[in-house]
């Protein structure tokens, strides 16, 4: 069965006129759709970037971070810390640097005691000071972090460090970069 | 042939009629713009695990097979990683895992020559002879000079490097001395220092992660002696490009003042005398001052590459190691010395770089 047009118009029992095509009111009718896909579409989109809305670091997930590096961890999450990454003002660009770092880390003994996040913002360019001023350090930044990149600053026993940090990945938040301990 | 250089000659001249473009492009080069030569490419042919290539714009894409490699650009592999390239003349480069290949381009006596350079990691060549000038294969710490051969080059965490000869002969030149190698045989070279007596590697099994591992070994029992000897290649660096700098600048004068006098020939419709200044800017000034500024930029590119996989990856091994002893007088001597080269980096080296180099 189809269900057409001319079913319609009887089914509501409404003579209509016949309307030809480039008419005024087709015209109207075909631009008042194309408004209605547009607005359905920008809404839609607006919807869509919820999910590009700039990532806050979770305090809880940031200490989670943490024991899972005092844990000689890191290494056994996949993508949790890949290349390029930030140690200090070294732009890392090996994974195998970057994998027996934290190997080396744990095997020294390394945590980080009572942890306290102090600051968590978003990351900016300016923030390079952190890790070191240099011109190396700023194009890190204006290369690889973006607005889900946030600066958390960690204080503990073990001196200040600060993390960079972005959207989570197996429940962790992303590391970029890794500063410090600064007394 | 001859249609193929009527079509040349044909384009040239329409080039420079374009005397605004020309004007403009000739601005770019004497504000330093990077520039750089695309004559020589690689094409990847075959690709395993995780492969990386950094573009000219400084960009970390995965490579693909089919993906052409420019001069300036590089290759990153991973842990599991490796790419094999092929160039026009169907020599094969194979990229091993946890490896910095870079191809790129100098001038020597007025003929380009392409580098081949692995700064940490390792690299197999199985080259074809090639038509003028053979390729420079090169590590941090060493050059050779290659046609028609076989051989593989480690270059270490630590910065030496060890060349090994499967097939033709190869000679391997460090602080100006060289040393021939033929075939079964391999040679160590130390940073910024000559290379060491050759040896035969037949019935010696090579394996990089063995070989690199008792580098490292050798670094740490005496940390303060092994960045000193990457220091010294750093400064060979460093010297060659404050040797070069100097003619850029008196070239980059000349070429100001034939751009100049061009302008003014260009205004007075003096068609001859501007195709003349033309010339010289294509042939003379122009091209001495390309030459000169290419071989800047390889000394810098050479001293960013040995300064961060090298010395940035010894600075890794070290804190990753004291970092629960800080105080250490090892430790603290280290970091003296790394933070000298940082200086002096940022002093001499960062002025001629870009940020597409980062």
């Amino acid at each position: 069965m189809q269900l057409s047009g001319v079913f319609w118009k009887k089914s509501r029992g409404i003579p209509r006129r016949t309307e030809k095509a480039g008419s005024p009111k087709r015209r109207k009718r075909v631009c008042l759709s194309l408004l209605s896909a547009l607005i359905l579409t920008g809404t839609l989109q607006g919807f869509l970037s919820c999910a590009t809305v700039p990532y806050v670091q979770k305090e809880d997930k940031v200490v989670k971070l943490v024991e899972l590096i005092n844990r000689g961890g890191v290494n056994e999450v996949p993508g949790l810390a890949s290349t390029p990454f930030l140690v200090d003002g070294e732009i890392v660009l090996l994974q195998k640097d970057l994998s027996e770092f934290w190997d080396n880390l744990h095997k020294a003994g390394f945590t980080i005691r009572s942890p306290k996040v102090t600051q968590n913002r978003f990351a900016m360019v300016e923030d390079a000071k952190y890790f070191r001023d240099s011109m190396e350090v700023r194009t890190f930044f204006k290369k690889y972090t973006d607005r889900d990149t946030s600066l958390v600053q960690v204080r503990s026993v073990d001196g200040t460090f600060y993390l960079l940090l972005g959207r989570e990945v197996k429940g962790y938040p992303r590391m970029l970069g890794f500063g410090g301990p600064v007394q | 042939m001859s249609k193929a250089k009527t079509t040349y000659t044909r384009g040239r001249n329409r080039f420079f009629k374009a005397a605004p473009l020309f004007l403009v492009l000739c601005s770019l080069v004497l504000l330093g713009f990077p520039i750089t030569a695309f004559a020589q490419e690689a094409l990847t042919v075959y690709v395993e695990g995780e492969a990386n290539a950094k573009n000219l714009q400084g960009k970390i894409l995965p490579l693909g097979i089919g993906d052409p490699l420019k001069s300036g650009e590089s290759v990153i592999t991973k842990t599991t990683g490796r790419a094999d390239l092929e160039l026009p003349n169907k020599s094969l480069i194979q990229v091993k895992p946890n490896t910095v290949f870079t191809l790129s381009e100098v001038e020597l006596e007025g003929e380009k020559q392409t580098v081949l350079a692995t700064t940490v990691g390792s690299v197999s060549y199985r080259l074809n002879k090639f038509t003028g000038r053979g390729p420079s294969i090169r590590t941090a710490g060493a050059a050779a000079g290659v046609r028609g051969t076989e051989l593989t080059v480690y270059a270490g965490a630590d910065g030496s490097t060890l060349v090994v000869v499967e097939q033709g002969a190869v000679a391997v030149e460090a602080v100006g001395k060289e040393v021939t190698l033929e075939k079964n045989e391999a040679v160590e070279v130390k940073p910024g220092s000559p290379p060491g007596e050759k040896y035969s590697w037949i019935g010696k099994q090579i394996d990089y992660s063995t070989w690199n591992q008792g580098k490292m070994e050798e670094f740490l029992k005496d940390p303060v002696a092994g960045i000193d000897r990457v220091a010294l290649q750093l400064e060979i660096y460093r010297k060659g490009l404050a040797d070069t700098l100097p003619l850029l600048r008196k070239a980059e004068a000349e070429v100001n003042k034939v751009y100049e006098e061009l302008k003014r020939a260009v205004e007075a419709k003096d068609e001859a005398r501007a195709a003349q200044l033309r010339e010289e800017l294509l042939k003379g000034v122009g091209k001495d001052r390309r030459i000169l500024f290419l071989n800047m930029r390889f000394y810098a590119l050479s001293y960013l590459s040995l300064r961060r996989y090298v010395v940035g990856g010894l600075y890794l091994q070290m804190k990753s190691r004291y970092i629960t002893k800080p105080t250490a007088l090892v430790y603290q001597e280290f970091l003296e010395r790394y933070r000298d080269i940082l200086r002096k980096y940022e002093e001499t080296i960062v002025p001629h770089l870009v940020e597409a180099d980062i």
